[in-house]
């Protein structure tokens, strides 16, 4: 099993990002949801709000507008409308 | 003959207008660049939309859902996609005609029809043959926004849902390459999931491989119209790439007429000049010859 997850980004604009985090956690339209590696399939509508993932002890996040996420070995995708790198 | 004068005026008329199509040639290249830059950067969120999508709705009930759902055509939306400005060839005239051509196949098969026209020609055109319009975006090639493809979007989804059309299909300039560029017409309402490339079969074992939050049907019942929408994006960007692309062809070929014809002004000015210098000389010899009797 990987210990790690791929975390990829796309939106109509072109904006596409990719990176591999070690945990994340997303604004699902039911509540915040967290994806640990060896998460099972999963697919979800998310709110507009802060994805948060962290890379070793660095904790990063990207904002986004209405979503998808879908979960499938380890590897997430997230197809938005607008996303923005946070500082 | 045309006057010394006429031809030289007529020479600076038209390196003028080569002025003007060279630069405008080279605007279409650089706006051509950046438009397809654009249709590219959007290509990869469409096929993992679209991959999404054809795997929710192979697995579900097509009856179900509005969007997917078919149903007899009474209103036909037609979305007529051409550019604000002209100077690009065949460009708008292939996008109307092939309109022209779907308008009569519909009004033969008793079909009501309603339209929304994009970009000012197709506004001229429908308004030149009183063809009524629902509505009229234009103006907003320049700076396409997804924000405002989804206005125009949710709007059309809306009255699909309530009923008030059956079917929706855009019609655009599909890019082929540079020198090609075809009219194409697509139905994008009900939304044709195409079963992916055999997607079908494996649907459902899809559903059981996945959780889905808050539901599948509800998923699907968002993501359909972000299809729609995208589709539409989609159309747009690929008919702002053709038209820069028409231009920038109709401006080659408009300056290699420049050309032509400026050869062939230089050469008749000249031609003009040297008779009338003929003329003096002749004029001068036979004085002097006049003189020395």
């Amino acid at each position: 099993m990987a210990d790690k997850l791929t975390l990829e980004i796309i939106t109509p604009d072109g904006f596409s990002f990719t990176e591999t985090v070690d945990e994340l956690t997303a604004p699902g339209t039911l509540g915040e949801f967290g994806v640990l590696p060896g998460h099972t399939g999963f697919m979800s509508t998310l709110d507009s709000g802060l994805i948060k993932y962290k890379t070793g002890s660095a904790t990063k996040a990207i904002s986004i507008k209405s979503a998808y996420a879908q979960v499938a070995n380890d590897h997430i995708l997230i197809l938005a409308d607008s996303a923005e790198l946070q500082q | 003959m045309p006057s010394l004068r006429d031809i030289r005026t007529r020479i600076t008329s038209v390196n003028n207008t080569g002025k003007i199509t060279r630069a405008m040639q080279m605007i279409s290249a650089t706006k051509l660049r950046k438009a397809q830059n654009a249709m590219l950067a959007a290509r990869p969120y469409s096929n993992k939309l679209f991959e999404m999508l054809s795997y929710l709705s192979s697995a579900v009930d097509r009856e179900s859902y509005p969007l997917l759902n078919l149903r007899e055509r009474k209103t036909v939306e037609l979305i007529v996609l051409t550019s604000d400005k002209g100077l690009c060839g065949a460009f708008n005239t292939n996008v109307l005609k092939e309109t022209a051509r779907l308008i009569q196949e519909l009004k033969a098969d008793g079909i009501q029809l309603s339209i929304v026209a994009i970009g000012k020609k197709a506004r001229d055109y429908f308004h030149r043959f009183g063809v009524p319009v629902r509505k009229t975006y234009i103006d907003f090639y320049k700076n396409i926004k997804y924000e405002d493809v989804q206005g125009i979007a949710q709007e059309i989804i809306d009255s699909y849902t309530n009923g008030t059309i059956d079917e929706l299909i855009i019609i655009y300039n599909e890019f082929k390459s540079v020198m090609v560029q075809t009219p194409k017409r697509a139905r994008l309402l009900p939304v044709e999931p195409q079963s992916a490339a055999g997607a079908g079969n494996v649907g459902d074992g899809v559903l059981d491989k996945f959780l889905f939050e808050p539901s599948e049907a509800e998923i699907l019942n968002t993501l359909l119209p972000k299809y729609v929408e995208n589709q539409i994006y989609r159309a747009i960007l690929e008919s702002r790439v053709s038209e820069e692309a028409a231009r920038m062809i109709a401006m080659e070929n408009a300056n290699n007429n420049t050309k032509e014809l400026l050869s062939k002004l230089t050469l008749q000015y000249n031609k003009a000049r040297q008779a009338t210098i003929t003329t003096e000389l002749m004029d001068i010899v036979g004085g002097a010859e006049a003189l020395s009797q």
